[in-house]
């Protein structure tokens, strides 16, 4: 009886990020499929648009694409990282959209959307556009903060990462957009349960 | 992923797809991406190029500086630092101006690149100088302001070093937090040359007639 080798153990965001720095397409297109829905989600939760959410989300990877040149990933997950993209690319979206346009054209040739994935991507928009009134009172800082904490169950060396600041700003931050939101108020709920980053980076 | 995914297992698979094809498109039709290094002296030629046009030249100033900045003259050049890590960038421009430079704001977009924050000018910001920057401001539970000095050279004294890249994207190597310091200090012969030197604690020297603009960067 031959015995099987094992199967390799999937290549961590590091080691990907070392061959989407040579130009290897293919890791690309992995990294994509590692993250893109989560990074979609994200997207789709901040814009509460689904119109535009795989556009957006097609961006923040063009745009990571482009700059993998200036970036080197010296950790395990570029989720992270990909999530500061998400913001920025989120909050400039006409001026993303312009850089990129000659590609969304591309996109849009793309087969529509299955009906339920419409249906499914709708509901969680509207879900998102309640939560976002209730907290578009607060500081960009913060909300950035407080979405990444609540909605994305990011932990505070995670955001930090994700947002190029201190561990210890991101506690004063959520700290301070907690105190700012209504005490009397349901806090908002999380949309998707929160869920440990070290679990999606290492899909079975 | 996500308990309730908002792109099922097809979707994936075709965005997938698109993001490989149009990666492999690019890398075919672009020379290999440029090390840091290489960067850094793109981007120095880059600033320069881009930044022509609206220029009075910079004035040695006497007397005593505008609280925001403070201003040295050194023989035949003039140093400027930023000395009040609270300053309004609008206030910064007016005493540029009301000490004889010819100055003016910009904003541009800072992105998180592995950690550290990243200023960022398109080619749709018009006046970039994407050199010279630096980071001030530490205020409570850690808020930090972000403000820099940068120079736009009319084109007829720019480096003639003209990059390749000229109008795409500018970015600059990360800039490390730390109040009054880390400018980037560019070794740029050239740029000296045309009579702007940047300091290695974040000032910007001008050399006496030389003409420039100082620009005032703000995050936007």
């Amino acid at each position: 009886m031959t015995e099987l080798a094992p199967e390799p153990d999937p290549p961590d965001d590091a080691e990907l990020w070392r061959r989407i720095r040579a130009d290897d397409a293919d890791a690309f297109g992995l990294l994509f499929a590692r993250h893109g829905p989560r990074i979609h989600g994200y997207v789709l939760r901040r814009s509460g648009d689904p119109t535009v959410a795989e556009d957006v989300t097609a961006v923040v990877f063009l745009e990571a694409w482009r700059r993998r040149g200036s970036v080197t990933l010296d950790q395990p997950s570029a989720l992270p990282w990909l999530y500061g993209v998400a913001g920025n690319v989120t909050r400039r979206w006409h001026r993303s959209r312009r850089r990129h346009h000659a590609a969304l054209a591309r996109l849009s040739s793309l087969p529509p959307r299955h009906p339920e994935l419409v249906e499914v991507q709708a509901e969680a928009a509207e879900r998102s556009r309640t939560v976002l009134r209730q907290i578009e009172g607060l500081p960009r800082r913060e909300r950035d903060v407080l979405v990444l904490s609540v909605w994305e169950g990011l932990s505070h060396h995670e955001i930090a990462l994700a947002l190029g600041i201190a561990p210890g700003t991101v506690k004063s931050r959520l700290s301070r957009a907690r105190a700012r939101l209504d005490p009397d108020a349901p806090a908002p709920p999380p949309l998707t349960p929160p869920t440990p980053l070290a679990i999606l980076e290492t899909p079975s | 992923m996500t308990s309730t995914p908002t792109l099922d297992t097809q979707r994936t698979d075709q965005l997938r797809s698109f993001l490989t094809v149009e990666a492999a498109a690019d890398a075919a039709r672009r020379p290999p991406v440029l090390t840091p290094a290489r960067r850094r002296v793109v981007v120095g030629a880059a600033a320069a190029l881009l930044l022509a046009g609206g220029l009075v030249g910079a004035q040695s100033v006497g007397g005593s500086a505008p609280a925001a900045i403070a201003v040295e003259v050194d023989g035949e050049w003039t140093t400027i630092r930023l000395v009040d890590i609270d300053a309004d960038p609008d206030a910064v421009v007016a005493d540029l101006i009301a000490a004889g430079f010819d100055a003016e704001r910009q904003t541009l977009e800072v992105i998180t690149v592995d950690g550290d924050d990243v200023l960022v000018g398109t080619e749709d910001d018009a006046a970039v100088g994407a050199r010279g920057f630096v980071t001030i401001g530490a205020g409570e539970g850690g808020e930090r302001g972000l403000v820099g000095l940068s120079v736009t050279l009319p084109e007829d004294v720019a480096p003639s070093s003209a990059p390749a890249e000229a109008g795409r994207i500018i970015e600059t190597d990360p800039v490390p937090f730390q109040a009054g310091a880390g400018g980037l200090s560019v070794v740029d012969e050239d740029l000296l040359d045309a009579g702007v030197r940047f300091e290695d604690d974040g000032g910007v020297s001008i050399r006496t007639g030389t003409d420039a603009t100082i620009v005032v960067s703000t995050e936007s």
